[in-house]
């Protein structure tokens, strides 16, 4: 082994210390605790009211699981989906058809 | 169901391994039509080149094949939480004709594809290769397969349907139901049991014996009598219930993700055993025997260790 | 088969890369970028999925909603003791919430109108709401963002809302929702049922929706069809349905996303074969040289491909560490929009982490196997060329 290698190796030990350790960090820091369930769940039960508050521009966007293709129809017949999250946040497609509680 | 990110995954590796086994296909062709080892013309030479080429392929197929193997059961896994009704992979299995088929396939072809490289790799380690061409029509045939599988893994994935109910694995494996797999159920649990550890004893037998077209066929069939066991009787260890006999669910957290350790272990063991009758290697043989013990050993302590925690047989 | 990891031929593969320092730098330096866009995308996905995961089991069981003219509309709350009489069911609740336009700052509000406080009730709110002010008289609780919008506008201890017709309806601020919650709790305002139907304008007799409990996950669906057959203009969601919503909610979209980059990947493909393809004199002479020196076609193969999984390795380990970083510390700038959208009322952002092996395991899919395949065919033809052509 000549110096290179030695540098190349400890290269490669030094990226596989930093990813490891910023799952080991990430994971002790930024994960959920019990205590944080808890707060949440708390608090989902206090409004029993599904969906997180990121994209808050319009209702049918804020409460997206509760809406469908068509809440959208509200805002005037002729307009599309035209906001950039109403692109990523997809309407359940399953409560407008009967299926999903027939069994 | 084709846009889901995993699915996606899935069908573009397996796209790149289309039009890679593309390659190696058409080159086999060739090696098979004109490969003369008596000659030695330019285009011998050249075939000699595409060889090395068709093998690289296929070597990275199968390398690749098997975490994406692990990655498509565990996808199923997690595509079971979507599924109306299902609760493990079996019920997405289920969910379309193709998945059970689809499943033979791919263990079949992984085993197939481990083949033709064991055989890749006596060969060239010869001074003389002998079974080039033998080698390529094998190759032809696993082109075959594994284009189906291509194919079958495509239209499995495009028929899942999200709001379609599917059975559940405590439905498709209970003894009550009408599926060829409880007619399993009838046959008395002491008789595969017997099977299974009389199938572990002839392994040991054969290999002191250093009989090893036997031990192959031994291995074969503590394949089979391990997997029928395995569901009809140490499933249901493992869950701690008498009723469940799915083959998927110990593939779950709850389970400690046991299942990829068992399967492993059985999937090894068999290809290691079968594989012997290529070679005359003691080397296989052993492995082959070392991984069957582990496997019967961890499947028994399951059973033993439920009896010790409650005192009592389910 | 047994294919040992030859630790003289790692090392000259290592050395094999650092020799062509600027193209090993431009194709890592591509494929990491490549990989940390797909993972960081894939990261706040999955973490979003497993925050909306964390609640669902809090929420209930069925939602009734009554529509007319295919829009939600209020539902008399006498429908609560039709379905209470329905079997199954263990409780129905008549909701009141909406939304409020704060027209100043164009920010859409989430009222959401609770049972008067009681004392066990407040009990359990003091662990969610930050220096919480117990009083007998009407009041609201909000979330962080609701509380910085207030004070732009200098709302400090109370916020008048405007009635329907035209009047201001104030209540005072008793709280703020802990930072622990901010990702449920952000756009929302908390108060008393009769204060929101006074804001909202809305009989006492009527509800916005009706929610419903049932104690046997089993008569979920035969509660939801009986509620149907007695209100046939309602629309009815159970938690299975938002559970699958929630899955979607994701999924679809990224599953969009992906299947657009799969173009940059195949761009990808390309361009890492074109480069790999384009020997300069001195690989041409190494490989002549190795050659002449007995080494076999396969063990260059092997070289090559030790080469590629090196780099791949590299970039994977570099591209998913730096996404770590982005969108666990730094919090996802500019990505973030994507999911915020056009919204005014902006949450700090900060998602919970989930180790999710099947993520990692996906973006392995989705890079490395790209990147070996492209080297096979250029290393090949490395391989199988002539000694004395080469050297000559």
């Amino acid at each position: 082994m000549n110096k290179t290698t030695k540098g190349l190796f400890l290269f490669l030990s030094i990226l596989l210390f930093v990813f490891l350790g910023q799952l080991g960090y990430l994971f002790a820091t930024q994960s959920v605790t019990q205590e944080a369930k808890e707060k949440k769940q708390l608090f989902v039960s206090l409004t029993s009211l599904p969906d997180l508050a990121i994209a808050t521009e319009a209702d049918y966007i804020r409460h997206r699981s509760m809406s469908d293709y068509f809440s959208l129809f509200k805002e005037g017949p002729f307009l599309r989906e035209y906001f950039v999250s109403s692109y990523l946040y997809a309407p359940s497609t399953q409560y407008f058809t009967a299926r999903s509680y027939e069994k | 169901m084709l846009l889901h990110p995993e699915v996606l995954a899935i069908l573009l590796v397996n796209t790149l391994f289309f039009l890679f086994a593309l390659i190696a296909f058409v080159l086999s062709v060739r090696i098979v039509l004109f490969y003369n080892a008596d000659e030695s013309t330019s285009l011998q030479y050249k075939l000699q080149k595409e060889g090395y080429l068709a093998s690289t392929i296929i070597k990275f197929i199968f390398i690749l094949k098997i975490p994406l193997f692990l990655f498509f059961v565990f996808t199923l896994d997690s595509l079971s939480n979507l599924i109306t009704g299902a609760m493990c992979a079996a019920g997405v299995v289920d969910a379309t004709v193709y998945g059970n088929y689809l499943f033979v396939l791919k263990i079949l072809n992984l085993y197939l594809f481990a083949f033709w490289l064991m055989l890749h790799y006596r060969e060239s380690k010869r001074e003389v290769p002998r079974y080039t061409k033998e080698k390529y029509i094998f190759f032809l045939l696993l082109f075959i397969l594994f284009m189906i599988e291509v194919a079958v893994e495509f239209l499995m994935f495009d028929a899942i349907e999200l709001d379609k109910m599917v059975d559940c694995c405590g439905t498709l494996y209970s003894s009550t139901s009408a599926s060829y797999i409880s007619t399993l159920f009838h046959i008395n649990t002491p008789l595969l049991l017997g099977l299974f550890y009389a199938n572990g004893v002839l392994l040991l037998l054969f290999y002191r014996l250093k009989n090893r077209y036997f031990f192959a066929l031994a291995s074969a069939l503590f394949f089979v009598s391990a997997l029928l066991s395995l569901i009809a009787f140490f499933g249901t260890y493992i869950y701690e219930l008498p009723t469940h006999h799915c083959p998927f669910c110990f593939l779950q957290k709850e389970y400690y993700y046991v299942g990829y350790l068992l399967y492993a272990l059985l999937f090894t063991s068999t290809f290691y055993g079968v594989a012997s009758t290529f070679t005359d290697e003691k080397r296989g043989m052993q492995y082959s025997l070392l991984y069957a013990l582990i496997y019967m050993f961890i499947v028994s302590a399951y059973v033993l260790s439920y009896y010790f925690k409650t005192g009592v047989w389910l | 088969m047994r294919n040992r990891i030859n630790f003289y031929l790692l090392e000259y593969a290592l050395h094999s890369l650092w020799r062509q320092k600027s193209k090993t730098l431009f194709i890592g330096l591509v494929l990491t970028l490549l990989i940390f866009l797909l993972s960081a995308l894939f990261f706040i996905a999955s973490s979003i999925k497993h925050e909306l995961a964390q609640s669902v089991d809090a929420l209930p069981e069925i939602t009734v909603q009554k529509l007319q003219g295919g829009k939600h509309t209020n539902i008399p709350s006498s429908a609560v003791d039709t379905i209470l009489s329905i079997h199954g069911v263990e409780d129905a609740i008549a909701r009141v919430w909406g939304y409020y336009y704060f027209q100043k700052a164009g920010v859409p509000f989430v009222l959401v109108g609770v049972d008067p406080f009681e004392e066990q009730y407040k009990k359990s709110l003091q662990k969610i709401v930050d220096n919480y002010e117990i009083s007998s008289q009407e009041q609201m609780l909000v979330g962080r963002g609701v509380y910085e919008i207030f004070k732009e506008h200098h709302y400090e201890e109370s916020f008048n809302f405007i009635k329907s017709d035209g009047s201001l309806y104030t209540l005072p601020i008793a709280g703020v929702f802990t930072e622990t919650i901010e990702l449920e709790s952000n756009d929302m305002i908390i108060l008393s049922k009769q204060s929101a139907r006074e804001i909202f304008a809305m009989d006492a007799d009527m509800a916005t929706d009706i929610v419903v409990k049932v104690a046997n996950p089993e008569e979920i669906a035969m509660v939801a069809s009986k509620i149907q057959l007695a209100f046939p203009d309602a629309r009815i969601i159970t938690k299975e349905a938002l559970q699958i919503s929630y899955a979607n909610i994701i999924d679809y979209k990224s599953g969009v996303f992906l299947s657009l980059f799969i173009v940059s990947l195949f761009t990808f493909f390309m361009i890492i074969y074109d480069k790999l393809s384009g020997l300069s004199t001195q690989e041409r002479r190494e490989i002549g040289i190795l050659k002449a020196l007995g080494w076999k076609v396969e063990l260059i193969l092997k070289e090559k491909f030790y080469e590629a999984a090196l780099l791949s390795f590299v970039s994977y380990l570099v591209g998913v560490s730096v996404a770590l970083f982005y969108v666990y510390i730094l919090h996802a700038p500019l990505l973030r929009n994507i999911f915020e959208g056009y919204s005014v009322l902006r949450s700090s952002f900060h998602l919970p982490f989930v180790l999710d092996f099947q993520t990692l395991a996906l973006l392995f899919f989705l890079s490395i196997p790209l990147y070996v395949a492209a080297s096979i065919i250029p290393s090949w033809r490395v391989a199988t060329q002539e000694a004395d052509e080469v050297m000559r």
